[in-house]
């Protein structure tokens, strides 16, 4: 009876004790986390995992994008484009990153509406080789070669192809680095609001019994 | 050479066990230990499996 008590008693308690966390506002510090990695864990006070999660976050973000730089100009796997020729699924991935991703927000804008890229083109992104930016600034339908568009646009504005040509597997590898960044960021997020995972008696004897 | 590229996957793995890692611990030193420990065994993982490819196809 008394072996039934004590093993039902330690099925409720946690296999290692954990610190009890403070999390505050854990809406906010979702919203802090999701705006810039770690800042929701730096609101809670919680400094040395805020660290880490920056770090570590941004540092495979920066990666991806230096791999991506070139003659083409600056992080060019990192961009927002939404047209008929270029759907950029990747920039959902990309975009949970929160404030790093702006400028490629900015630089879509600023291409979109004819203007030449700035900071060598950093998150910029290319331009369709089947529209061309008329007199008054719009986007018309041209089908140009590629080479002929990019000589009467900005230095930085180049087509997919040449981009991917230039870049190589580089643009991949960058394309590859800044969504897994974005995406471990909501993972980040999801600690800020809900604190650590702990698994309990309960669960791993639970997965016990499945695994048998 | 294209195996250079493979290099690559050091940082990705590093960043993703870290990350991991601090989803399940609240101490930095156990975030660092846990997440070179899973690190460890993903790339265990990818060389054995590497010894197996090159075993049975010689690549």
């Amino acid at each position: 009876m008394d072996d039934n008590n004590s093993t039902t008693n330690t099925t409720q308690t946690p296999v290692a004790q954990q610190p009890e966390i403070d999390l505050k506002n854990p809406f906010l510090a979702a919203l802090l986390s999701f705006v810039l990695p770690g800042a929701g864990h730096f609101y809670q006070g919680r400094i040395g995992k805020g660290i880490v999660f920056c770090v570590c976050v941004l540092g495979l973000f920066i990666y991806g994008l230096v791999l991506s730089s070139g003659d083409v100009g600056w992080g060019r796997a990192m961009y927002w484009k939404w047209t008929p020729d270029d759907h950029r699924f990747y920039f959902l991935g990309q975009g949970c990153i929160g404030a790093p991703a702006l400028p490629a927000l900015i630089q879509s804008n600023r291409v979109k509406n004819g203007e030449a890229p700035l900071l060598h083109g950093f998150m910029a992104p290319p331009i369709s080789s089947r529209y061309v930016v008329n007199n008054h600034g719009k986007l018309e339908y041209a089908n140009l070669s590629a080479d002929s568009l990019a000589e009467q646009n900005s230095k930085y504005n180049f087509t997919f192809h040449q981009i991917r040509k230039s870049l190589n597997k580089d643009f991949e590898l960058g394309t590859l680095f800044t969504t897994i960044a974005g995406l471990l960021n909501l993972l980040v997020v999801f600690d800020a609001a809900g604190g650590i995972v702990i698994e309990t008696e309960d669960k791993k004897k639970k997965a016990a019994d499945k695994r048998q | 050479m294209d195996i250079v590229y493979y290099l690559h996957l050091i940082p990705l793995t590093l960043g993703i066990s870290f990350i991991y890692a601090g989803t399940r611990c609240e101490d930095v030193k156990s975030i660092i230990r846990q997440g070179f420990r899973i690190s460890l065994s993903i790339f265990m993982f990818l060389l054995v499996s590497l010894l197996i490819f090159w075993a049975c196809f010689g690549c």
